[in-house]
């Protein structure tokens, strides 16, 4: 089999790990002789027809697998094509697509090849063969297998950016159902130890340990998991395990089985809520219990995770945006971490009125609703929960049916929600 | 009004922007001498490029103002806007005279501009830190070519002199027919029509195939989704890329 066709099969095999991202790391190529730099952002170098981002070389090293998991397409007993890059063969094509700039650098997982210690141990020797033999600086992101020695997981850790163990599912019910062979102890022991082991590189500076921090992935929607159950997982996961991105990816049906549902779409609105309710618990002082309760365990649907919130707890507003601190700005629908941020450098020295921030290109779409600017709301606006709710829920309503406030104020609602305002 | 034109490069600008700040002249406007009607009762003036001027004009940004400043006049000269010399002039005066506190001063307008200009910049900047695609030709010299907007193969050729420090490379400006060229020890930009490329050209050894097979494999049909393809990836970056150069691909919808 040429490399072309392995590059085919084990690419289609590894394109369900969402996790594509470069980012993470900053290193220049300082040694003469090496190829390769990382930028903090990751940079995307191509977007395929499903809009999804392409920054590394993401393959599997073999997808000749020894478990039989429900949900995955590598399966043992799933009839398929079945292919295995050498280490040379991987690390060659690495650097050739990054020498043309196709890539960022490599992701690599693979299937179960014998056990989890050899398929580790292969996996180590491409990634060593990159460092050390082809002096390659570029981001590398690597899986853990589950089950592998606690030595191979270290040694692994030294030489890649970033490493990640997938939970696939959110909870043990759901994983002793659909991946038999799997423990949940075997995904949750080498996230541990690579939690560890960066805190420990952290603290003595010495050495380099997974910079980028480590990741994960669940599949959203082939178990009867909620929301809630799934969002309270990755804030314990980003909390004690220092988790740096939990992935989600909707179930796409692949296989069938009795123990999986049928679906004929992938959920990928969820997906999306729960992209933003994670962003909310990461980066804007959110906890999960805030967003989702034992009433609602499931994200709205019409609504994104903080307009939601925001509706519920009007009290909170609204928010004074020459006073308010930044974590209070950044409960404010429509002001992400870019606007805040904006808003309190340009306040030093100036007051901001609403056409400030409508020229800082700061949204009012929904957050006219919930601010002020020198103690005043934007005009004719008021706080009210049926009225905001039904304004942003439906921003395209006919003028007709739009019953539930006067048609004389109509106008204004009308330039806020269209971003005019 | 007294209008202060200059080369059309980013250097132009700032000898410009040097050349009424120096002469303590506040021009109606200043812009690039070409695309433009000339209009019958304004009086035109012609700035020569001075390479000296516009690293002075740097340095004394850095010291009365600040580093972000003197970054943000730098990025500014590169774009295409008509009006970012202007911009730039207007941003100095402010900033000349608020110092570094100036720079995030958002509630100021000529600041406000000259950081929504940087952003336009920047961001096809990083469009291109990844789309831009490299051709391997004969001497192992790899070749990349790019229309952009902005004048950004400078930036560019920045960060690829330390990813492909080993390497010889052309980053080719097609637009402006200039070419960022390292070779391996210097950076040097030059005027470049790519003349000489077709007997340079040789056969890939079939990396780029295999690129748009891997494009091919990765994606799930179950999720296609064209218009998020398009808002990640314009078509104006698609022109010169590996993967829709290849005729047969359909990596496009």
């Amino acid at each position: 089999m040429d490399l072309i066709q392995k590059l085919s099969i084990l690419a289609d095999a590894a394109k369900y790990d969402v996790a594509c991202t470069s980012s993470g790391t900053q290193r220049q190529n300082d040694n003469a002789g090496m190829l390769g730099s990382a930028i903090k952002g990751g940079i995307c170098h191509s977007f395929t027809p499903d809009g999804r981002c392409v920054s590394l070389l993401k393959i599997l090293l073999s997808n000749v697998c020894v478990y039989d998991c429900e949900y995955c397409i590598n399966r043992r007993s799933n009839d398929i094509k079945r292919a295995a890059f050498t280490p040379e063969e991987a690390a060659y094509l690495t650097i050739e697509f990054y020498k043309r700039n196709f890539i960022e650098g490599l992701f690599l997982s693979s299937a179960v090849i014998r056990d989890p210690d050899n398929t580790m141990e292969l996996m180590i020797r491409t990634v060593s063969r990159l460092r050390h033999e082809l002096s390659f600086n570029g981001y590398i992101h690597i899986k853990a297998i589950p089950g592998a020695d606690g030595k191979l997981i270290e040694k692994a850790g030294l030489l890649v950016d970033r490493m990640s163990v997938n939970v696939e599912l959110p909870s043990r019910q759901s994983l002793l159902l659909l991946a038999p062979d799997k423990k949940p102890e075997d995904v949750i022991k080498p996230m541990w130890m690579i939690g560890q082991g960066i805190e420990e590189a952290k603290k003595s500076k010495k050495f380099k340990f997974v910079p980028a921090g480590q990741a994960t992935q669940m599949i959203i929607g082939a178990t009867p998991d909620t929301d809630r159950d799934i969002l309270m997982l990755s804030e314990r996961l980003y909390d004690s395990y220092s988790l740096k991105r939990v992935f989600y990816s909707a179930y796409v049906p692949v296989l069938n089985s009795s123990k999986l549902p049928v679906i004929k779409t992938p959920e990928l609105k969820r997906e999306h809520r729960l992209y933003q309710a994670d962003w909310l618990v990461r980066f804007y002082g959110f906890k999960a219990a805030e967003l989702l309760d034992q009433k609602a365990v499931n994200l709205n649907m019409e609504l994104d995770p903080k307009c939601d919130w925001a509706v519920r707890n009007l009290s909170f507003f609204p928010v004074e945006i020459n006073k308010a601190d930044y974590y209070e700005l950044l409960r404010v629908p429509g002001i992400g971490v870019n606007s805040a941020k904006k808003i309190i450098a340009a306040r030093r020295t100036h007051f901001l009125d609403f056409d400030n921030l409508k020229k800082m290109r700061v949204v009012l779409k929904r957050a006219v609703y919930f601010i002020t600017c020198g103690g005043k709301m934007h005009k004719g606006v008021k706080i009210d929960t049926g009225y905001i709710r039904t304004l942003l829920t439906h921003p395209l309503l006919p003028e007709k049916s739009f019953a539930y406030q006067q048609l004389s104020l109509f106008d204004d609602y009308k330039k806020a929600l269209s971003g005019e305002l | 009004m007294l209008v202060l034109l200059h080369e059309d490069t980013h250097e132009g600008s700032l000898s410009a922007v040097y050349y009424s700040l120096s002469k303590r002249i506040k021009p109606g406007a200043i812009r690039p001498e070409n695309g433009f009607q000339r209009d019958l009762f304004d009086e035109y003036f012609f700035v020569e490029t001075n390479l000296n001027k516009v690293l002075f004009l740097y340095d004394n940004v850095q010291d009365n103002i600040s580093n972000t400043a003197a970054d943000l006049i730098r990025t500014a000269a590169m774009s295409f806007e008509s009006d970012k010399s202007t911009a730039i002039f207007n941003y100095l005066l402010y900033a000349y005279k608020h110092g570094s506190k100036s720079d995030l001063a958002y509630g100021e307008d000529s600041v406000l501009r000259i950081w929504q200009i940087n952003k336009n910049v920047m961001t096809e900047y990083h469009k291109y830190l990844g789309f831009l695609r490299f051709t391997k030709l004969k001497d192992d010299i790899y070749y990349a070519r790019a229309e952009p907007k902005n004048e950004v193969i400078m930036l560019l050729a920045d960060h690829f002199s330390d990813r492909m420090k080993n390497e010889k490379w052309i980053i080719h400006d097609t637009r402006r027919m200039r070419a960022a060229v390292y070779n391996t020890k210097e950076l040097i930009q030059v005027p470049f029509e790519g003349r000489d490329l077709e007997n340079m050209k040789q056969a890939d050894e079939g990396f780029e195939m295999m690129w748009c097979e891997f494009l091919k494999a990765l994606t799930i049909r179950e999720r296609i989704n064209y218009s998020l393809q398009n808002n990640n990836m314009p078509k104006r970056y698609r022109r010169y890329m590996t993967e829709f150069l290849h005729q047969g691909q359909s990596h496009e919808g």
